[in-house]
């Protein structure tokens, strides 16, 4: 009986733990949508500058045609050169790439909390998971 | 660029064009949170007929859109105790690889596939939706517990409101659910949708899970689904800041709305009318495989 309830305090505390780390990543939703909306307005008012025109990137997808090479930049350096260039593609893309992110951040959490738990079978689950995650950024730069 | 805009069939202005984009997200949202669909079933969709986008632009926005409803909701179903986290993360495992395998899939395959496979799971989705979701045959409380299932400490309960109670549910089928859950992963990274319509019934039926239970777990776990395809996605450079903002702010706005809408409104006449919308959807996905264009 003791095993049950001590159970049942186990999962009260990990929901716990889970609804907090829930709240966060709803307000990075909150922040990486609104930088999203950001570099859209700046994109759409002509502000900054871009390395290809609005309509001639619509006309050309909208015609089932793929652009040629990547359409963001990938590498932080890029990233960071597009920022200080008033890039609103890359505000966009920053936007996007902090909301890829939140998930992966939510199972780093996670990590940690097993860890502190000294839960080792959950540990290694969620290491594994969160390898997967960060192995998937990887390889679709290899892709 | 002048031989551009001839190609192009309908001349919107780029304001224009997001704004659409924008609408038909928020829609595609609205309706996707009201039936418990994901947006990205009527976002790829809707961009490749409507708006002719190459399927992997259509694929990498819908993705991010996945991800940014799950990301949002996911506090609702922890707080309601339905979320059972241990099944969840265990899940992740088979769902994050498949995701991966699926992603990778997407592009050594032709748009022809995609499109196939994409008309299949819309009108398993129909046929999912048309069922109605029988309660799940909870295991008997007396059974022998399965030895893997309490090992990794996934027997639960929870608060059932209509009974007023905990009720305590006991895990089984855990190799069988895994190896659906990577099929799952595999849809959801081919085709940039959460696959939700796939997760629940595996979790239902292989693990015996309570409806509500396996329900609010896929909620849950189709965010990490979807960061696992949408990393490789992002870096490979098939998301597209054009198309993924609209899309991404719309589905958000549309799910939001849609949530609190929810409880106010009788969904079951809506669900019907949809059966007929996803069947129609199904059937053009089909005919683009074949390479017949409907415009």
């Amino acid at each position: 009986m003791s095993r049950a309830t001590s159970r049942a305090a186990e999962d009260a505390d990990l929901l716990r733990a889970e609804l907090w780390i829930s709240r966060v990543l709803r307000w990075g939703v909150l922040l990486s949508g609104s930088v999203i909306a950001v570099g859209l307005a700046a994109r759409l008012l002509g502000i900054g500058t871009v390395h290809q025109r609005s309509d001639a990137l619509i006309a050309a997808i909208t015609a089932g045609r793929e652009i040629a090479g990547p359409a963001v930049p990938t590498g932080a350096g890029e990233l960071l050169a597009g920022l200080r260039a008033c890039d609103p593609d890359v505000v966009i893309a920053l936007g996007l790439l902090l909301l890829i992110l939140l998930p992966v951040a939510r199972v780093g959490m996670t990590v940690l909390l097993f860890l502190a738990e000294r839960d080792w079978t959950y540990l290694v689950i969620t290491l594994f998971v969160f390898s997967m995650l960060i192995s998937s950024l990887l390889l679709g730069k290899a892709l | 660029m002048s031989k551009v805009n001839r190609i192009m069939p309908v001349a919107l202005s780029p304001q224009l064009f997001e704004l659409s984009l924008l609408l038909v997200s928020v829609l595609a949202g609205l309706v996707g949170a009201l039936l418990g669909l994901g947006g990205g079933v009527i976002i790829v969709p809707a961009l490749t007929l409507l708006f002719h986008v190459p399927i992997r632009y259509a694929v990498g926005a819908s993705i991010v859109s996945v991800i940014a409803t799950s990301s949002g909701a996911a506090a609702t179903y922890v707080r309601d105790h339905l979320t059972n986290v241990r099944v969840a993360m265990l899940l992740e495992v088979a769902t994050t690889v498949g995701a991966i395998g699926g992603a990778t899939l997407s592009h050594s395959i032709p748009d022809r596939a995609l499109f196939l496979t994409f008309a299949l799971i819309l009108l398993y989705s129909a046929g999912a939706m048309f069922r109605k979701r029988r309660e799940t045959m909870l295991s008997d409380a007396s059974a022998p517990r399965d030895p893997l299932a309490t090992r990794l400490k996934l027997h639960s309960s929870y608060p059932d409101r209509a009974l007023g109670r905990d009720v305590a549910y006991f895990v089984t089928g855990v190799p069988l659910a895994l190896s659906l859950m990577l099929g799952a992963g595999v849809i959801s990274g081919l085709l940039g949708i959460g696959s939700g319509a796939l997760k629940v019934p595996a979790m239902d039926s292989a693990m015996r899970l309570p409806i509500k239970v396996s329900s609010a777990t896929s909620n849950f776990m189709i965010g990490v689904t979807a960061a696992a395809s949408a990393g490789a996605y992002y870096m490979h450079g098939d998301i597209l800041p054009l198309l993924a903002a609209p899309v991404a702010i719309g589905v958000l706005l549309g799910s939001w709305a849609g949530t609190r809408l929810m409880t106010r409104l009788n969904a079951t006449h809506l669900r019907k009318l949809f059966v007929a919308v996803l069947l129609i959807i199904a059937l053009q996905m089909g005919l683009r495989a074949f390479g017949v264009n409907i415009r």
